[in-house]
């Protein structure tokens, strides 16, 4: 058995295959044929001119974008102007991967901080529009550093439902986790094109929220009569609580005030 | 410009690695029936071996490098001074040059795209920075990953290896490091096409380039360790063939093992593909004195792991809570069917996509029609496949959490891997397809 099968693999390797008999030219030109299809596949020459034209930090701020939406550009940016004495803290969109691989210092991992970078910063009260996702139910995804939703404002033409009382509820999800909020919000309408209604809702506080619900439990009439619904957020973050170290657009670095 | 100078740099201390500690044009290799590849491919897993070794010691890379580069500076002097000129043989330069030509290309694309994947953000770099940053082993644990990243314990061998070849590149930049990635997957095709039947170089080359062309992503060189596992699997599955087909293969058995230790040391999965090569190498013809003393180095190699782990209060679970027999007894049957039912879509679909994948089981469909007697000499691949198909299975089906994002987050980067060890099947097949007595 072993015998016979050395003789056969002997075979193999002696035998003189009708591809080892093509041309020498013929093989050359399939190899340069092939090398010039993986040259054009991987797009060489463009990256080969841009490599040597622009430097690292150029070519990262091309795939991430200098202060949106991840503000990897900006923090080399910070880091090679500041040359932190520390790690400080990030704020980010925490939707995308943690950037803190991006300054991390392992020497300086056991040197506290107070200093606090903020990428994709909404401000200290932002509003986030809903879109409609059902009979009665509005619907935003993806919220983040929220310390409370303070107020929600209904857009439409409700001149004949002025008085007229309706309750909704908010549910949010973060992460599999659903806390059910229904029925908590009464108010009265009046036939303004812009009903805001101040509320207080801070169960939502350092959740990052995959969706937040909105839903009607009662007076449908309103409900068809909405064109728009906006939910206003408190940031957890204030700025003006901090130093302000440098600012591009809606990126900082800050420092807290002692 | 001087990335040109650095890229230069660095392939040569790569090719380095493959040059020592064995004489890749020694005449006492050839009554082994070696090539000097397999020689190269010997040297550059026992260099890596060496290398990991040293990556568990308490030395930091800047202690080491300078010492490292002298000694294989010296070592290569000592070893090639009286044959340096046959590093001009035609058939070798033709072969090297390719594998510049070729690793020059894709290093471009890989410094130009320059982006990380999650895992590689959340994980990988943050472990590849202490390396970098003069850390050493045992300070892995030193510092709270949960804060900033994944605190999930996975092994370090390939972050190491990253780290140390930025450190040795002229510019100290990341992407030298991970240029390695490239190397090792350059070379480790280059190897397998030398297992052709084809005897021309130029032939040889060209299924280099299609095996290339087919198999490469920059996805897979964004830092991930999926990378390494394909190459490490390119290269064993020629030591498995040469063990099931050949009467000395007392080197592939020692490469096998070296690879086997490299794999364990690489991802966690790697304890696994290793115990498959085991189970591929227990139903080969080799003796069983040998089957034995390899599954004893295996165990031995996974204690030593182990003991590593717990010397530095290392978790020996990659991620805890993943899998637990609470769970998993607990199980109904609604929620095991969904899962095959989710595991069988998404391994379909990912193989599907999959170009190589493809090609190799059409291939190894092909040999099992082609080989009739002699199909026991190639039973190796079946065994991988069956046994890779029964753990995707088991690692999909049983975690505590939803396994719908769990599958189509990981399970693609699993078949990319895996993948690596089946390509040989092609060349097998084309083996016998060219062979014209058959």
């Amino acid at each position: 058995m072993n015998h016979n099968k050395h003789e056969y693999i002997e075979k193999i390797k002696t035998n003189e295959s009708i591809v080892n008999n093509l041309g020498d030219k013929f093989q050359i030109f399939i190899l340069l044929f092939l090398l010039v299809i993986f040259i054009h596949s991987t797009n060489f020459f463009q990256n080969f001119a841009k490599v040597l034209k622009s430097n690292d930090a150029k070519r990262i701020e091309v795939v991430y974008g200098f202060c949106s939406p991840k503000g990897v550009g900006y923090i080399n940016y910070l880091k090679k102007k500041y040359r932190f004495q520390s790690n400080p803290n990030l704020l980010h969109n925490p939707f995308y991967p943690r950037l803190n691989w991006t300054f991390f210092d392992f020497n300086k991992r056991n040197i506290s901080t107070n200093e606090l970078i903020l990428v994709g910063y909404q401000g200290h009260e932002f509003k986030k529009t809903f879109a409609q996702s059902g009979n009665n139910q509005f619907k935003v995804k993806k919220i983040y550093n929220v310390k409370k939703i303070i107020g929600v404002e209904f857009l439409g033409e409700f001149t004949n439902l002025e008085n007229n009382k309706v309750s909704f509820g908010l549910k949010f999800s973060n992460k599999g986790k659903t806390i059910d909020k229904r029925g908590t919000f009464d108010v009265t309408i009046s036939d303004k094109a812009i009903n805001y209604f101040s509320v207080d809702f801070d169960d939502i506080q350092n959740e990052d929220i995959n969706y937040l619900q909105l839903n009607f439990l009662s007076n449908q009439k309103f409900v068809d009569k909405i064109n728009n619904v906006n939910v206003y957020f408190e940031n957890k973050i204030d700025v003006s609580n901090y130093q302000i170290i440098d600012n591009f657009e809606n990126c900082y670095y800050l420092k807290k005030n002692v | 410009m001087f990335e040109l100078v650095n890229i230069l740099f660095i392939f040569v201390t790569f090719l380095f690695l493959t040059c020592v500690p064995f004489n890749i044009f020694a005449d006492n290799f050839n009554t082994l029936q070696s090539n000097f590849f397999k020689i190269k491919s010997l040297n550059l897993i026992i260099n890596l071996n060496f290398l990991l070794l040293i990556s568990l010691l308490p030395i930091t890379i800047s202690q080491i490098k300078s010492y490292i580069l002298i000694f294989y500076f010296v070592f290569f002097i000592l070893i090639y001074w009286k044959k340096i000129f046959n590093f001009l043989n035609r058939d070798y330069l033709f072969k090297i040059i390719t594998l510049f030509v070729i690793f020059f290309i894709l290093a471009f694309n890989i410094m130009y795209n320059l982006e990380f994947k999650w895992h590689t953000q959340i994980y990988d770099y943050l472990r590849y920075l202490v390396f970098f940053q003069d850390g050493v082993y045992s300070e892995l644990n030193s510092y709270n990953w949960g804060k900033i990243g994944s605190a999930h314990f996975h092994p370090h061998f390939g972050q190491y290896l990253w780290a140390f070849f930025s450190r040795i590149s002229l510019l100290n930049n990341e992407i030298y490091g991970r240029l390695f990635h490239l190397f090792l997957y350059c070379f480790s095709l280059l190897f397998l096409v030398q297992q052709s039947v084809l005897t021309k170089t130029t032939i040889r080359l060209i299924f280099f380039i299609a095996l290339v062309l087919l198999t490469y992503d920059y996805d897979f060189f964004s830092g991930t360790q999926e990378i390494l596992i394909f190459s490490f699997l390119v290269l064993v599955s020629v030591n498995i063939f040469n063990i099931y087909n050949k009467q000395k293969y007392l080197l592939d058995l020692c490469s096998c093992l070296l690879i086997l230790n490299l794999l364990i040391w690489t991802k966690s999965e790697g304890f696994i593909y290793g115990f498959i090569l085991i189970l591929a190498i227990f139903f080969s013809p080799i003796l069983k004195k040998d089957k034995f003393i390899v599954l004893s180095i295996y165990l031995a190699l996974n204690l030593f792991k182990y003991i590593i782990f717990e010397l530095n209060e290392f978790s020996s679970v990659a991620r805890p809570g993943l899998y637990t027999i609470d769970y998993i007894l607990n199980m109904d049957l609604g929620l095991i069917l969904l899962r095959i039912k989710q595991i069988i879509f998404w391994l379909i679909y990912y193989l599907s996509v999959n170009e190589i994948w493809i090609i190799c089981l059409i291939s190894m469909m092909l040999l099992i029609f082609k080989l009739k007697n002699s199909f026991l000499n190639y039973k190796f691949l079946y065994i991988f496949l069956f046994v890779n198909i029964l753990f995707i299975f088991a690692s999909y089906m049983f975690p505590t959490i939803d396994t719908g994002n769990y599958i189509r987050a990981t399970l693609n980067r699993e078949i990319f891997s895996t993948s690596g060890f089946f390509i040989i099947a092609i060349i097998i097949y084309t083996n016998l397809l060219l062979d014209k007595e058959y």
